[in-house]
């Protein structure tokens, strides 16, 4: 608070540098663990709850989280571009509860990010369901975060969205860390996922739509399913790229599966597959997995099920 | 404090609708007092008293730099113990105990941002983090577990260990010690001067245990990571890791029974007396042939190619 209280004047200069007059809506938004939300959301007098900062930021706009808290009692529907962080230093926490996700982006045309953000559940409380919920064709930003102990998703983008995520940790997620589904676009990066029933989830079931994802420098242990592409509607794809990739103590660890029609696919590399069950596994008429031939794969328990496909170096 | 004790009961209130004899979020604090109710408003002051607050899944923040233990702190239900980043969270290990102790089994325990170490002078104690022979799971983060007698962390049978972006040095036993039946991941740990940085052990005559050691450093000590098996299965996959001045880097044995893997891929080996070392029926060194070995005094036995795939 001492900083805030230092940094207002300074504040309202920049504000009024930036924008030539007061505007009705900031171009950055505070919530702090003793706002309030009749607050306008200024670093002098910052919001509590995510909702007041979200109605209170412009377009394209940041909502800094000042302290450690939970800025969220039921789930945040984000509608305008926005960044959204925890200061470093700070836990921002966001829940689950009462059967609904922590976060969603229900509208298209958004360019939204968190950054140093926690997403939990609310012990003791009715369960939630997902982390993030992305049905619009937005672009979701995920960086530096911790998704865990949910009973869904961790994030489920469905729809033409595209996801980025780096740098997280994704554990004890009731299905897959990181769910794509029917034209959405997902590139993870230095994330881990751990004890949740699957890793990566890229699922087609749109006829003549694509979905794809690239997982690279991750690590994915304890779970069912590893990586898999699922595709079954006529001329549907999914498509995975694994690269620089360790998967451990996965049932599946490489897992493409079709039903009658689609195609689905996962191209490895650099990557470790061990002490799984099958080390991949191909299921369906337009099942593939290429290998760049030069992956580490030890101790599995069982032969995989269906065969590689050269994928060479260029 | 007091506004934030206005907040934190609304909020509370708001979300579950009414009072709640545990809570899902309990706080301690350098100046708690553990006959407070463990709430932001009033934090306690050590771990035990947060523990028996919270409910079953939900968290503990330690809020600034400060001890928040006396003895074994002995957890049994699910939950995520953390200091906020920017504050010390430390744990101490004495009077013959572990700093903490996992003793059920189907837990989910995560440890995020806590330093564990022993008290100079006291009673020494005896693991960072022990989980006896419980199938929980252990996730432990951006932590800091050194000056241990005996492990940093040992995990009994059964169990399942998650370890990253985490630093254990100078522990007298293995940084990360596996018995029986369990398996772990260690990713982006630096393991510095322990008798050895990931031991796995395969006893009895099924089953087996496993670690993955992914993008890590190990230097100093005995060991870099060791297989050993008598009757069961033990397997320690190295990739993209750094494994440097021991004195065994790669250690697979059996006493003629079972079996012992090490594979390794591209990984760096240098400044060991030993590279590597097998020994015994069932055991094996596995190599993807894209490895750095330098600087290595002696080997032991033999390394099989692994052909990548």
């Amino acid at each position: 608070m001492t900083i805030r209280a230092l940094a207002l004047h300074a504040a309202a200069s920049t504000l009024l540098a930036l924008s030539g007059a007061v505007h009705a809506q900031l171009f950055r938004a505070y919530v702090a663990s003793d706002g309030s939300d009749v607050n306008p959301c200024t670093l002098a007098q910052p919001c509590r709850l995510l909702p007041a900062a979200l109605a209170a930021v412009a377009s394209g706009g940041e909502i800094w989280m000042l302290d450690s808290a939970n800025y969220n009692t039921g789930p945040v529907a984000i509608g305008k571009s926005v960044s959204i962080l925890a200061i470093a230093g700070a836990v921002g926490s966001l829940v689950a509860l009462n059967g609904g996700p922590a976060v969603t982006i229900p509208t298209s045309g958004l360019k939204v990010a968190l950054r140093n953000i926690a997403i939990g559940p609310m012990a003791g409380a009715a369960p939630g369901t997902s982390g993030v919920v992305m049905t619009g064709a937005s672009q979701l930003e995920i960086e530096d975060c911790v998704i865990a102990n949910l009973p869904s998703v961790g994030v489920y983008v469905v729809g033409t969205g595209m996801l980025k995520m780096s740098d997280c940790t994704l554990r004890n997620i009731g299905t897959y860390g990181v769910w794509v589904q029917d034209g959405a676009r997902a590139v993870v990066a230095s994330t881990r996922i751990h004890d949740s029933q699957g890793g990566l989830l890229v699922m087609t079931l749109s006829g003549s739509v694509l979905t794809e994802a690239t997982l690279s420098g991750g690590v994915i242990s304890g779970c069912d399913g590893g990586v898999k592409t699922y595709a079954d509607a006529l001329s549907s794809i999914s498509r995975a790229s694994v690269k620089r990739t360790t998967i451990d103590n996965v049932s599946y660890p490489i897992d493409s599966e079709t039903g009658t029609d689609g195609t689905a696919e996962i191209d490895v590399g650099g990557s470790a597959i061990v002490s799984g069950y099958y080390p991949w596994h191909l299921s369906g008429p337009g099942a593939k997995v290429f290998s760049l031939g030069d992956n580490q794969i030890s101790g599995n328990v069982a032969p995989p099920v269906g065969a590689t496909t050269p994928l060479a170096p260029q | 404090m007091i506004a934030r004790a206005i907040v934190s009961f609304a909020l509370l209130a708001a979300a579950s609708g009414s009072a709640q004899a545990l809570i899902f979020r309990a706080y301690v604090s350098a100046q708690g007092n553990d006959a407070d109710p463990c709430t932001l408003a009033q934090p306690c002051r050590l771990l035990p008293a947060a523990l028996a607050a919270v409910a079953d899944g939900g968290e503990i923040w330690m809020l600034d730099s400060a001890n928040y233990n006396t003895s074994t702190v002995t957890i049994a239900k699910s939950v995520t113990i953390l200091a906020i980043p920017g504050a010390v969270g430390s744990i101490v290990a004495v009077n013959g105990g572990a700093a903490i102790s996992i003793t059920a089994s189907l837990l989910q325990v995560a440890l995020r941002n806590v330093a564990i170490v022993p008290v100079a002078g006291a009673t020494p104690g005896t693991h960072g983090v022990e989980m006896t022979n419980v199938q929980s799971t252990l996730t432990i983060e951006r932590s800091l577990i050194a000056g241990m007698p005996e492990d940093g962390v040992h995990v009994g049978n059964f169990g399942t260990l998650v370890v990253a972006d985490s630093v254990m040095r100078n522990n007298a036993g293995w940084a990360v010690s596996l018995q029986t039946s369990a398996s772990a991941v260690v990713s982006s740990t630096r393991m510095i001067d322990n008798y050895g940085g990931v031991l796995v052990n395969g006893f009895g005559v099924s089953g087996g245990s496993h670690a993955s050691v992914v993008d890590c450093v190990i230097s100093g000590g005995g060991y870099g990571v060791g297989a050993y098996a008598i009757g069961a299965t033990a397997r320690v996959s190295v990739s993209r890791s750094t494994i440097d001045r021991t004195n065994t880097a790669l250690s697979a044995t059996t006493d003629g029974t079972g079996t012992a893997e090490v594979n390794f891929g591209d990984s760096l080996v240098a400044g060991n007396f030993y590279a590597w070392y097998q020994a015994g029926a069932g055991s094996a060194v596995l190599s993807l042939l894209n490895n750095q070995l330098s600087r290595n005094g002696l080997t032991q036995g033999s390394k099989t190619p692994l052909g990548m795939q």
